[in-house]
């Protein structure tokens, strides 16, 4: 495990005595897609909360590229490279889409809050070059004509775009996606899967993944934990994975929905 | 602006009726001087006498109750300092009722009873005097130099009120009267700018009277207390024309006024209550708005003349360091109403108590200020106190007060 | 008579405007509803006394420590009372803001004293006849200023990285956090415009009238400006300062003095029931 990007070292986290993960440990290679895998309430949302320092952890360390990520603050995390999507899309309303994709880069800004008030010739060439970036990412991603809307304006998968191109702007080494293919068609899943293979192959990208969606997570994943209950019930390759009856009994049991089922073959025979 | 409220009418009344009034409670506290003899309820003490104080220290009054509190303590300082009244020291006890009936009543108590004290000045919140009115007319405590008074406290006239301050019936005719005069108007035509309350309409309600004495018309425009702008009301009078103004109110009505009328080129000379005659107003003004202002005041502002009572004040104030507001009227009222109090306990003797006090004021008695005001006159029909009103300019260049004409001139117009 | 008073409606409306639009900047940084907004504006006036009564600063540099005292005061007031309450019940938030204007008017009486003082700057305070209409130097001075204070804020908030930054912050603190950025450090900033803004209010209200702590009653007429315009507007902040100057000026002239606060209430309760979100609000929108 040389190669971790990020390695997640017996984790736990408790809500009053609500235990929501328990020794949790697994890596994250650099290039890798990482699936985390698991029924509703096994923990993963709360996982991506702990690497982006949203919750503390009670007990366990996560380290990022070796650096400890647990004692530092969420726009420090930000800031060291670790860029995140939501579950439920959290997007500037009050911003245009190009405004919003200019903010993932502005967070990493390197002129001050006082250069950028009194506007130096540093912050202001800096301003010029987000905007060229934003524009061509909007091009990228396929919504150049949308750059003055506001994201209420837009259809749920594009503003899913928006909220990615928002992400990659930020230069991260490794985005965490929430669920990035809930409410999205099949046609705009395929659209997706390539954008994430293509970043990831031109801009050396590695991705840790939350998603229900398991035709989707076998085919694109490298690498995929299993969690349940809070616990880590499996880890390996998809076929490995798909395999493993500890994770067809955890679906089974589980009120696991349709979709979940689908595509694991081992569960349904 | 409840200090502001109305002076009272001054009702003559025949001298039987006051004794009528007064007789029954002075032979009953008359009756028990050897009980009340130095007992701790009338606060005479071996060494020291204890004398109240109720006034606004803090709240939206405070600023000029707090300076008229400087000036009754600092006279009563000088007293003490050569040697106090037979002996003994003047101690002020200054309750603070915040601009709050409801203080003003628990410190009350707290005076009279708990303390207690011989008696108690000031009573600045006009609310509480009337609330307290019945309890003091037929209590045992005499209230001695008010800042303001209320009707309901000083009608019908009672040995157990003296009012301390320039009234505004009084003030009404004189400012009136002198304006008239030096103006040479035959149906003047006044307009009365006040602050939107109770205190403002009385006021008003005074200047109409004198004016319609004179055969001329009044007429009343008001504004907020917290005004900024006071375009509407310099519209009004610019359409109005009035040979003069009155203004009653809050330093910031008298500032906005003269400036606002400045502002558009128009010079009608005018003149604020007593309580805005502070040097800070008419530095405010300026010199150009200021030369048009002028305010009635039955007290002589510290600076503005060198008879002896001034010079007095003006040197025992430098003395223990109120230069700051030792021009300021409420400071020389205070002042007055620190001399009555040194010269009531005189009055009421060796022995002081309570009745005593009370016996011997309702006899009559006359302040003699040195020429910090006319000689303020009490009978025991009228216990009005300062009755005669001169009016004061501001000279900015000389940073002093200008006074037009004596004391005695208004007599005339206030009898 | 009409164009004398809208004139001086505007020009105060400008100033209600301008402590407003602090207000909302504040509003849409922190969600604080602040009403020691109005005691900011006191705050501002005695930092003008301060500068050029007490200490005889000259008055370019006098205008710099107004500036620079009250941004360092918005920052303090988040750093001390904002920041560590953030997250808890809006109400007890609204009453620390409330007795912070108390705690707030005592201090300035303990210090400066109870009675109330002439601001006098070198500011311009004649006046000239234009096109029938008397112009107050002073008034329009203060309005030209407050535009310009206005203006200047909309091309920062509009057009500048920090800008972004802060509406970014302001519109989701979690997608900021989560994109880098510092979000407290926008919400300070936050409260440094929004108490300066109010401070230079102050100047000029404590010029116009007297410097004392009854400026907070006048200051506190953005809070109508502010539900009129609609809360969460930057123009309609603007805009409802404006109406309520103009709504003050008229009802004195036409009505009477004491009718001005009861007009201003009664369109703000027309306001609230016809349209809630404000003249220039804007309505909810419901999330997917």
């Amino acid at each position: 495990m040389d190669d971790a990007l990020l390695s997640v070292e017996g984790l736990e986290i408790r809500f009053g005595g609500l235990v929501a993960l328990q020794s949790v440990s697994f890596a994250a290679r650099r290039g890798d897609i990482t699936a985390v895998i698991g029924p509703n309430g096994a923990g993963k949302t709360t996982l991506f909360n702990c690497v982006t320092g949203m919750y503390t952890p009670s007990a366990g360390s996560i380290a990022f590229a070796g650096k400890e990520l647990t004692r530092l603050k969420p726009f420090e995390i930000a800031r060291l490279g670790i860029a995140r999507t939501f579950q439920n899309l959290a997007l500037f309303e009050g911003l245009s889409i190009l405004e919003n994709l200019m903010m993932g880069a502005y967070g990493r800004g390197h002129s001050g809050l006082l250069e950028g008030m009194v506007r130096s010739r540093r912050a202001v060439r800096e301003e010029q070059e987000t905007r060229a970036r934003a524009l061509e990412m909007l091009a990228l991603l396929g919504i150049s004509d949308l750059a003055d809307k506001r994201p209420g304006e837009l259809p749920y998968g594009a503003q899913k775009r928006v909220e990615f191109g928002r992400v990659l702007m930020q230069d991260a080494k490794l985005i965490l996606l929430d669920e990035p293919m809930a409410g999205m068609n099949a046609a705009e899943k395929d659209e997706l899967v390539a954008l994430i293979r293509r970043i990831r192959s031109t801009l050396g990208v590695s991705f840790l993944l939350v998603e229900h969606d398991m035709p989707v997570v076998m085919d694109v994943s490298d690498h995929i934990v299993v969690l349940d209950f809070g616990r880590k019930i499996a880890e390996g390759a998809p076929e490995a994975v798909r395999r493993n009856e500890a994770v067809i009994a955890a679906y089974l049991g589980a009120d696991a929905p349709e979709e979940a089922l689908h595509g694991m073959p081992g569960a349904a025979a | 602006m409840m200090t502001l409220t109305s002076k009272t009418f001054r009702v003559r009344i025949s001298a039987y009726r006051a004794l009528l009034i007064a007789a029954p409670i002075i032979a009953c506290l008359g009756s028990a001087p050897a009980l009340a003899q130095n007992t701790p309820q009338d606060g005479v003490h071996a060494d020291r006498v204890d004398w109240g104080v109720l006034m606004d220290l803090s709240g939206p009054t405070s600023a000029s109750q707090s300076i008229w509190v400087a000036g009754l303590q600092d006279r009563i300082r000088m007293v003490n300092e050569a040697g106090g009244v037979y002996g003994r020291r003047i101690n002020i006890l200054a309750e603070d009722n915040r601009f709050n009936a409801a203080t003003d009543r628990i410190a009350f108590e707290k005076l009279v009873s708990q303390t207690p004290v011989i008696a108690i000045s000031g009573m600045g919140t006009s609310a509480s005097q009337v609330a307290l009115s019945p309890t003091i007319r037929a209590g045992k405590v005499p209230i001695v130099g008010t800042y303001t008074s209320t009707k309901a406290l000083s009608e019908p006239v009672s040995p157990m009120v003296y009012n301390g301050f320039c009234g505004y019936k009084e003030m009404a005719a004189a400012g009136v009267g002198h304006y008239v005069d030096k103006l040479g108007l035959k149906a003047p035509k006044v307009a009365t700018v006040a602050i939107e309350s109770a205190g403002g309409k009385e006021y008003h309600d005074f200047i109409a009277e004198a004016v319609a004495k004179r055969g001329g018309t009044a007429h009343h425009i008001t504004m907020k207390v917290t005004a900024v702008d006071v375009t509407p009301q310099a519209l009004e009078l610019m359409a109005l024309k009035p040979d003069f103004i009155t203004i009653y109110g809050v330093p910031n009505t008298a500032i906005l006024t003269m400036k606002a009328l400045q502002q558009y080129g128009v010079k009608i000379p005018a003149f604020g209550i007593t309580y805005l005659g502070a040097p800070q107003i008419f530095t405010a003004m300026g010199p150009e708005a200021g030369a048009n202002y002028t305010f009635a005041s039955c007290f002589t502002p510290g600076g503005s003349d060198t008879l002896p009572g001034n010079v007095e004040m003006m040197t025992f104030a430098e003395k223990v360091g109120r230069t700051a507001i030792r021009e300021d009227i409420n400071y020389v009222a205070g002042w007055v109403a620190g001399q009555m109090i040194s010269e009531a306990l005189q009055r009421a003797g060796r022995e002081a108590t309570r009745a005593k006090l009370v016996e011997s004021l309702s006899k009559g008695f006359t302040i003699d200020t040195k020429g910090l005001s006319a000689p303020i006159v009490y009978t025991p029909q009228n216990n009005t106190g300062p009755v005669l009103f001169r009016m004061f300019g501001y000279d900015h260049a000389t940073k002093k007060f200008t006074a037009f004409g004596e004391y005695a001139d208004s007599a005339r117009y206030v009898q | 008579m009409l164009g004398q008073v809208l004139f001086s409606g505007l020009a105060l409306g400008s100033i209600y405007g301008l402590v407003a639009l602090g207000f909302v900047v504040i509003l849409k940084a922190t969600d604080v509803f602040n009403f020691a907004q109005g005691m900011f504006v006191v705050c501002g006036a005695y930092l003008a006394v301060t500068a050029l009564s007490l200490l005889g600063l000259p008055f370019p540099l006098a205008i710099l420590f107004i500036i620079l005292g009250a941004a360092l005061m918005g920052m303090g007031v988040h750093a001390a009372l904002i920041r560590p309450l953030s997250g808890r019940p809006i109400l007890s938030i609204i009453m620390v803001t409330i007795a912070l204007s108390i705690v707030m008017r005592a201090g300035i009486e303990i210090l400066y004293g109870p009675a109330g003082r002439t601001l006098s700057t070198p500011l311009p305070s004649g006046g000239f006849l234009f096109a029938g209409l008397r112009i107050s130097q002073l008034h329009m001075t203060a309005a030209a200023v407050s535009w310009l204070c206005m203006l200047a804020f909309g091309l920062f908030f509009r057009f500048t990285s920090v800008g972004l930054l802060m509406r970014a912050a302001a519109d989701s603190h979690e997608a900021a956090t989560i994109a880098g950025v510092k979000v407290d450090a926008m919400n300070r900033l936050a409260w440094a415009i929004g108490f300066t803004l109010a401070a230079i209010g102050g100047l000029f209200l404590g010029q116009l009238q007297i410097v004392s702590t009854e400026l907070e009653t006048i200051g506190l007429l953005a809070l109508p400006a502010v539900v009129i315009g609609g809360m969460q507007s930057i123009p309609g902040a603007i805009l409802g300062g404006l109406l309520v100057g103009v709504i003050e000026q008229l009802a004195s002239t036409y009505i009477s003095p004491k009718s001005a606060d009861v007009m201003i209430y009664a369109l703000l309760l027309v306001i609230l029931l016809v349209r809630p979100w404000g003249l220039l609000g804007q309505k909810a929108i419901n999330r997917v």
